[in-house]
């Protein structure tokens, strides 16, 4: 009976880091294609300096939609560059809590935390 | 008197649990290199994505490959990539399909505290035409008339 329960702890154990790291692992791609289609979008938008919240509006908006009830976990903000010449998005997101930590050891990958750098279409001068 | 050892109370299957935790562990390195290469794959196409709309872009073929490279350098450093090599485009101008091809070394087998084992490279290319109607070389679009012919 022990070594019974002993046996099935140590799978669940098992099932649950692995659980835990593949949930985490997808949702940290989905989140950054997300990101990437966002920054895209405003990137191609061919929008002028005046222009560049709307586009950024919009594309934030539409990103937060695909992210459905994720979004709240999830920052996305557009920073500017100082060359004007790439769209940079700053997302960060949070990761499933589905094994707990042990100290300082997570098991799992660490939060999202990336700057996305698209170069801007601009129209021809 | 003396028992004679017996298999009375023992539990059957123990030996199992090294299989099936090693079943585990190695299930779990497998999905995590598949990732690392899908997630290597991703870096070097927006790298590649990044150079070449820079390059394609620029008006002298010496600016197009520099500024390509910083470009490429920004992405890498924002997605944490240190090992990349980048096979540039062979070709610059106007009407030029120009291709940039960028190429991510990835462990094979990553392995906790060492280093991984063996070595895989992945690789991303991008082509783009560069638009006919731009300024390259100080050569105006307007000086020619038919500038893809």
């Amino acid at each position: 009976m022990l070594s019974t329960m002993f046996g099935i702890g140590v799978f669940l154990a098992l099932l649950g880091f692995s659980a835990h790291l593949l949930l985490n692992l997808w949702v940290i791609s989905t989140v950054d294609d997300i990101a990437q289609r966002a920054a895209i979008e405003v990137a191609v938008s061919g929008s002028d300096d005046s222009g560049l919240p709307n586009a950024e509006s919009r594309a934030l908006d539409h990103a937060r939609a695909l992210l459905g009830r994720w979004a709240p976990k999830v920052s996305l903000e557009f920073e500017d560059d100082p060359t004007g010449g790439n769209v940079i998005l700053h997302v960060r997101s949070s990761t499933l809590r589905l094994m707990p930590t042990f100290g300082r050891f997570d098991p799992g990958p660490p939060p999202l935390d990336r700057r996305i750098v698209v170069h801007r279409e601009l129209p021809a001068p | 008197m003396r028992r004679r050892p017996n298999d009375r109370g023992q539990a059957a299957g123990a030996e199992m649990w090294s299989v099936g935790i090693l079943v585990f562990v190695a299930g779990a390195l497998l999905v995590t290199n598949v990732w690392a290469v899908v997630g290597a794959r991703s870096s070097a196409d927006q790298i590649a994505r990044q150079y070449i709309r820079t390059y394609s872009e620029a008006n002298t073929a010496a600016d197009a490959a520099s500024a390509g490279q910083r470009a490429a350098a920004v992405v890498a450093s924002n997605r944490n990539v240190t090992d990349y090599r980048i096979t540039p485009p062979a070709n610059f101008g106007r009407c030029q399909m120009v291709a940039v091809t960028v190429a991510i070394d990835v462990p094979a087998i990553a392995l906790p505290f060492i280093d991984g084992l063996g070595r895989r490279t992945v690789r991303a290319t991008r082509q783009e035409l560069t638009d006919p109607y731009r300024t390259t070389d100080g050569q105006e679009t307007r000086d020619v008339a038919t500038p893809c012919e």
